[in-house]
């Protein structure tokens, strides 16, 4: 009965549920796949050489796909966390014969498809609309750079949705996303920033994702703190959404 | 024939209250249980430690003789969502589809025929009405074929005509090889429904019994009917072997006789020829043996009754 078929089964059911849900909401849906590229566009008005530098436009694009990976880890997974805390649907889904890791694997590869989906937009957007430009094998370097990225931003989501109730989690995400993408370098070029602030930021969670999106886009060598600065993340992320889902399973009533 | 659910003195604690103290039940397939209690008696509590979602502190709980926090138990459990849970975006199909396919056998195509959902597969379920929703919710718990199924209030809030509906639903759901555990908030739905009653109170169970012991004590049934002031010493001679009471009225007398057996008490005064009129039968209810049990049980204590 708990046969490798019926759990596949399992899983497909959960991710179609998943993945319903997301395309039956048409207006998130269509502002989590254009945000980055209404940002692109919005930066490219105000930034000259957006519209006639190749190298400026390429980084952009690089620094707002890892943005919108961001949102996606922050916002959506952040969100259906909380939904599978706190819904009493998902209470329901938990009588279910499944692991609860299934439903969780149901939403993470939803929302990552949604993430690439928005990124593709993104790349084709840069690509027709500005003098960005990529070879095939550095693109497909940056979108695999792009999903190691997702991971610590994922963890983030699940760790602010397990840490405190569905409106304070809406609440502290805004702040962390606009801080995270600021001061990580997603939206200006770290090199712009304050000598002091640009040491902070080599360790905003962010910074090393970016780092890591740019090199492998551009084709250039990746220094070590980046690795440090991603791994470190991870390690502390895990550590800490861990114990925070310990501390809250039988915590409920009801 | 083992049982299907055994919980063994069983008890939860939140903090300083005693969700459920010591509770033991057992549940064979095929048995149709009402669960009764006040708002905080335990029920709800009960539910979430059989379906896995509360561990308990003491005591046992098997489901199908397995522990039901282990997915693998839960094939043969089945619940309801809330009806205000259900996900607005999926459709009737594609959420009938999403539960069975948790199961390795679905009964998906005779739910649909008992609870009437052929017409509703299209729909998407934030367009269905309350009672619709709530058709979905309770044929969910039977999808899966399951030995157990836990419906919490599963008519709350339906007129009376959907409640009626869904009752029939729910028997005609109902096979050898399920047992069905119901709360509710409308006593007369257990008495319409279960086989056996238990009535729990402050976490504890004060009665488990078969409905029909529940509903007939001795002498506890009465016959009501209506004759002229004339005729009342005749009907007295007749049933002298039963206690009557009457009610006088100018030109009539209303007599109401305690008896086992009604019957035999409406045979004799038909066949003595009298002129009686207005004749009923009452029942004792449910409701009284219910309110009955839950003074009993509070009555030592200071503490005021909640309503």
């Amino acid at each position: 009965m708990s046969s490798a078929r019926s759990q596949l089964t399992m899983i497909r059911a959960h991710l179609r549920f998943s993945l319903i849900d997301t395309l039956r909401s048409p207006i998130s849906l269509v502002m989590t796949v254009l945000f980055p590229s209404i940002i692109l566009a919005a930066f490219s008005l105000v930034q000259p050489e957006l519209r006639t530098q190749a190298g400026a436009a390429t980084q952009a694009t690089a620094q707002l796909a890892v943005f919108s990976a961001l949102t996606v880890g922050l916002c959506a997974v952040g969100f259906d966390t909380a939904r599978l805390r706190e819904s009493p649907w998902f209470r329901y889904v938990r009588i279910l014969p499944v692991r609860p890791v299934v439903t969780v694997l149901g939403l993470l590869v939803g929302n990552l498809v949604l993430a690439l989906t928005s990124q593709g937009v993104l790349v084709l957007t840069a690509l027709i609309f500005t003098p960005a430009r990529v070879t095939p094998s550095h693109l497909i370097a940056g979108a695999a750079a792009v999903v190691i990225s997702l991971i610590p931003f994922i963890l983030m989501g699940i760790t602010i949705a397990y840490a405190v109730p569905q409106k304070a989690a809406a609440a502290i995400t805004m702040p962390t996303l606009f801080i995270c993408a600021a001061l990580g370098g997603l939206w200006f070029s770290p090199a712009t920033l304050p000598a002091a602030v640009a040491q902070i930021s080599r360790v905003i969670p962010t910074r090393g994702p970016r780092d890591l999106v740019l090199g492998a886009v551009l084709g250039q060598p990746i220094d070590l703190w980046v690795a440090v600065n991603i791994v470190g993340w991870v390690i502390l992320l895990v550590l800490s959404a861990t114990w925070l889902i310990r501390r809250d399973t039988g915590m409920r009533y009801r | 024939m083992t049982p299907v659910i055994q919980l063994a003195a069983v008890g939860k604690r939140f903090g300083t209250i005693s969700a459920l103290d010591g509770v033991s039940l057992e549940v064979r397939a095929g048995e149709l249980v009402g669960l009764l209690g006040p708002n905080g008696a335990g029920k709800t509590t009960l539910l979430r430690v059989l379906e896995g979602l509360l561990p308990a502190d003491s005591g046992t709980v098997r489901l199908c003789g397995e522990d039901p926090r282990r997915p693998h138990a839960r094939l043969s459990l089945g619940a309801t969502p809330q009806e205000t849970a259900l996900p607005d975006t999926l459709r009737v199909r594609e959420l009938l589809r999403f539960v069975s396919d948790h199961y390795p056998h679905n009964r998906r195509e005779e739910v649909i025929d008992s609870f009437a959902l052929a017409g509703l597969l299209k729909r998407q379920v934030g367009a269905l009405s309350g009672g619709q929703k709530r058709r979905v919710a309770v044929a969910l718990a039977f999808i899966g074929a399951p030995r157990v199924v836990l419906l919490d209030e599963p008519t709350t809030g339906l007129d009376v005509e959907g409640r009626h509906a869904l009752w029939q639903a729910i028997r005609s759901a109902h096979t050898d090889h399920t047992a069905i555990v119901i709360t509710s908030h409308y006593i007369e739905e257990v008495e319409v429904l279960a086989q056996r009653v238990v009535i729990m109170d402050r976490g504890r169970t004060l009665m488990d019994r078969p409905t029909r012991e529940i509903v007939t004590g001795r002498n506890s049934q009465h016959v009501h009917f209506t004759v002229g002031r004339a005729e009342e010493p005749r009907v007295r001679s007749l049933l002298r072997a039963h206690a009557c009471t009457t009610t006088r009225g100018e030109a009539a007398t209303r007599f109401a006789v305690s008896t086992d057996d009604p019957d035999s008490v409406v045979r004799l005064i038909s066949e003595s020829g009298l002129a009686f009129r207005e004749i009923s039968i009452e029942k004792p209810s449910l409701e009284s043996a219910f309110l009955a049990a839950i003074r009993q049980n509070r009555a030592p204590s200071a503490e005021g009754m909640s309503s």
